[in-house]
């Protein structure tokens, strides 16, 4: 039984590749020996033999939960094994966009004199039954970290237009000063012509050569269109933070009446980045929607799940006919009856029958590792349907796309 | 000759605002073009001296872009200018751009880094060897130093005096470091000569990140046989010069700059040893050696050291020719150079000839102190 694990790699990998189970094993002093095919998927990264411990913590991004910091090395069960323990514990967190808790149990194995050998650990995340149930509480997190995840796309949508906005005010400078000297030289000219005496060549000649340096033509053709385009994104830059700030302070526990259109339009502004180089993205909004009683941001959050993936969707398309082609995105909303729609379409990639039934289980995905943790649509739903009374549905075709449907009560009474 | 200068995003307002912020630029003839595919057609069709792309774009993003480029055109400067603040990006684009430049930019400083790369020009009037420097990614790294670098980033908590130590001892880790942070991979272009300040600026973290992702540290080195060199005692000299520069630098405000071009003096004899193998001729011949050192000065002017560093690099074996405050500089790595060099030949039992411009000495009035020197020199490489 000892010698026959005496070295990893008498273990036939196969058989641990088909483990469903995320498998470590690490040696002293804190190295990297084996990660199973469920290990890689589980943390998306394939670490080679040899590769340090502490960096495989720190580039998965292993959390305590709740505390939004790595988990402590000493802590961790496979270092603790590797002293020699054996432990478990429930409260590790994969940081992505959305956490996934997970448990890690670890055990050591010496050698025959009594030092360890090695330590294994399996790694698994926690069932539906042992996050946390509490729905209100969790929603109101994961808006957070969605919009932590828009960051760094919509610091982008800001930083481009402050560049071009910088230029040209840089070279509004230039022309002002350019524009002054010209101006100089012509008040010269006059203050000179009051005299009565004959104007000196030289000062014509100085407004001459002040005109010629002011390159009136380029100036005259390109400051009024820098100044509307300064203007466009100084208006770009107000609609982000204008929908960051809506989005993104902390929900009222009190709901309140709701405009779907204002949603669309803030939704729409800030999932720019990730969808627009995959798609064009048109608003189709009724006139006069009727309202609804909620929470907005929460209403929000579940606009920017189905945007994000019906980005995703049509990338996934693209990737999957090997063609490069912008799709389309479709927010509608509809107000019938005392009932309140909203519908974001695409033409991606559709969900193939035999997933249609589980997309909205939890931590479902076929997303790549770090692109989804399979918590979106059911959070989607939830929001939709035990916070807002409402129904959430989908018609898909493969191939085709497709679209997604909120169905809301209307509303037009404050509280 | 105008500098040509080729700017790529797919964002119209930000070429305009570029166009309008440059128009007085008289002496760079630049294009503007909207996606890498027409970067590369663009590029296909004439020269250009430098290239200004934009990371996140449809299709071909930047990193990519400036991969082909790098593949394709390797004597063009690359420089990123992104919206990004994504450390994701960042990582992808360090191994092929020289720098990287982060929107919005400071006012002048798009003129200035290109303005920078065009003036290194001067330095080499061959086409091929500035092509040859384009196409460096990264200086060999000793392997054995690798390996201890792996070690001490292994650590829960990185002792970053001893990684100090590690990238001090070797050219290559050095050189990148300071790409790194004076390129402005990461916030604003540093101009740091001190390989400590540099690395504490980078944080351990991030060093930890950099040396695992091993794409950015080069290794290697083996090409360096062929010139009958070895790294090791390439990277040998290189310190033992380094050193000596640091003691004999005039001022001492001067030792820094002096260490690190002490350093870096022999970075041409590694870059010349990268090229493709029967190429010499393409090359016009094995370079002189006064062209060699400009060659390397060159690299690291790309790579954003500063200018009298990379000037003293430049002239170290003809310090006559440097000018402005590179010439005290030159003049000082050139003397550490020589004493180095004897000192090596002293104790392998061969000549010990100490190989210095004794008239420039002269004239400089450094002469005097040449004997206290080669007894310092001496005494370091007993304490060695």
């Amino acid at each position: 039984m000892h010698s026959s694990r005496e070295s990893i790699a008498d273990l036939p990998s196969t058989v641990l590749d088909a483990l469903p189970l995320a498998v470590y094993v690490a040696t002293p002093p804190a190295l990297v020996a084996y990660c199973n095919r469920a290990a890689i998927d589980l943390l998306g990264q394939a670490p080679q033999p040899g590769f340090p411990l502490a960096s495989l913590i720190e580039t998965c991004a292993i959390y305590r939960a709740g505390t939004g910091q790595a988990y402590p090395h000493d802590d961790l069960p496979l270092y603790r094994a590797l002293r020699g323990e054996a432990s478990s514990a429930e409260d590790l967190e994969l940081q992505r966009a959305q956490a996934v808790p997970l448990v890690m149990e670890a055990v050591p194995i010496f050698d025959r004199t009594g030092r360890v050998q090695m330590a294994i650990a399996t790694l698994s995340r926690k069932t539906t039954s042992e996050t946390d149930a509490d729905v209100s509480s969790s929603v109101g997190r994961r808006n957070l970290e969605t919009i932590g995840e828009l960051a760094a796309g919509v610091a982008h949508e800001i930083n481009t237009p402050m560049q071009y906005i910088g230029d040209n005010t840089s070279f509004l400078g230039v022309t002002l000063r350019r524009l002054l000297d010209v101006v100089g030289s012509f008040e010269r000219l006059i203050e000179a012509s009051r005299t009565g005496q004959p104007v000196a060549a030289e000062l014509v000649r100085d407004c001459e050569r002040e005109l010629a340096r002011g390159r009136l033509p380029f100036l005259r053709e390109q400051a009024p269109i820098a100044v509307e385009q300064m203007l466009g994104g100084v208006e770009q830059v107000r609609s982000i933070v204008q929908a960051l700030k809506e989005f993104s302070h902390p929900g009222d526990d009190k709901p309140v009446l709701v405009d779907v259109n204002n949603l669309a339009k803030m939704a729409s502004t800030i999932t720019r980045n990730a969808w627009r180089y995959a798609a064009d993205l048109t608003l189709e909004l009724c006139e006069y929607p009727r309202r609804v009683r909620g929470f907005p941001q929460e209403l929000g959050q579940v606009l920017i799940n189905l945007i994000v993936n019906a980005a995703h969707a049509v990338e996934d398309r693209n990737a999957q006919t090997g063609a490069v082609r912008h799709g389309k995105i479709v927010i509608r909303t509809r107000s019938e009856g005392d009932r309140v729609e909203l519908e974001v379409e695409d033409d991606g990639a559709g969900i193939p029958d035999e997933i249609r039934a589980r997309v909205m289980e939890p931590f479902f995905t076929t997303k790549p590792a770090g692109k989804g943790t399979g918590q979106g649509l059911p959070l989607v739903r939830r929001v939709v349907e035990e916070r807002h009374h409402g129904v959430l549905s989908f018609d898909t075709r493969v191939g085709e796309g497709t679209r997604f449907r909120v169905v809301l009560p209307a509303c037009d009474e404050e509280d | 000759m105008p500098q040509r200068v080729l700017f790529v995003d797919d964002e119209v307002g930000v070429l305009q605002g570029l166009s309008r912020l440059l128009f007085e630029m008289d002496d760079w003839d630049m294009v503007f073009v909207d996606s890498g595919d027409k970067a590369l057609e663009a590029l296909g069709r004439g020269r250009f001296d430098v290239i200004v792309s934009d990371m996140c774009m449809p299709g071909m993003d930047g990193a990519m872009l400036l991969s082909r480029v790098h593949a394709e055109s390797p004597g063009v400067v690359r420089i990123i200018l992104t919206g990004h603040s994504e450390l994701e990006a960042t990582f992808r684009a360090m191994p092929v751009a020289h720098s990287f430049l982060t929107k919005p930019c400071k006012p002048g400083l798009v003129q200035q880094v290109i303005g920078k790369s065009c003036a290194l020009g001067g330095l080499l009037d061959r086409e091929s060897l500035r092509t040859l420097a384009g196409s460096i990614v990264a200086l060999p790294v000793q392997h054995h130093v690798h390996a201890r670098l792996l070690d001490a980033v292994a650590e829960p908590r990185v002792d970053m005096s001893l990684v100090a130590a590690l990238v001090r001892s070797d050219v290559g880790l050095s050189s990148k470091v300071l790409h790194l942070t004076n390129s402005a991979f990461f916030g604003s272009p540093c101009n740091f000569v001190s390989v400590d300040r540099a690395l504490s600026y980078i944080g351990a973290g991030m060093f930890r990140r950099l040396v695992l992702s091993r794409k950015v540290f080069g290794t290697g080195g083996d090409t360096l046989a062929r010139d009958g060199l070895s790294l090791e005692s390439e990277q040998r000299h290189a310190a033992a010069c380094a050193a000596l520069a640091f003691r004999i630098a005039p001022r001492p405000e001067l030792r820094d700059d002096a260490f690190l071009a002490g350093l870096f003096h022999d970075v041409g004899k590694l870059v010349w040893a990268s090229r493709e193998p029967g190429t010499d001729a393409a090359h016009g011949g094995p370079p002189s050696r006064e062209c060699r050192a400009r060659l390397g000065a060159y690299l690291l002017g790309l790579w954003g050291l500063e200018r009298h560093v990379v000037d003293a690099v430049a002239y170290h074996h003809d310090p006559a020719t440097a000018s402005g405050a590179a010439a005290e500089l030159a003049t000082v790595v050139h003397v550490a150079d020589g004493l180095a060099r004897a000192r090596d030949e002293e104790r392998s039992g061969r000549g010990g000839e100490l190989m210095v411009d004794v008239g420039h000495l002269e004239r400089t009035g450094a002469l005097s102190k040449l004997d206290e020197w080669r007894q310092m020199s001496r005494t370091l490489g007993e304490s060695a």
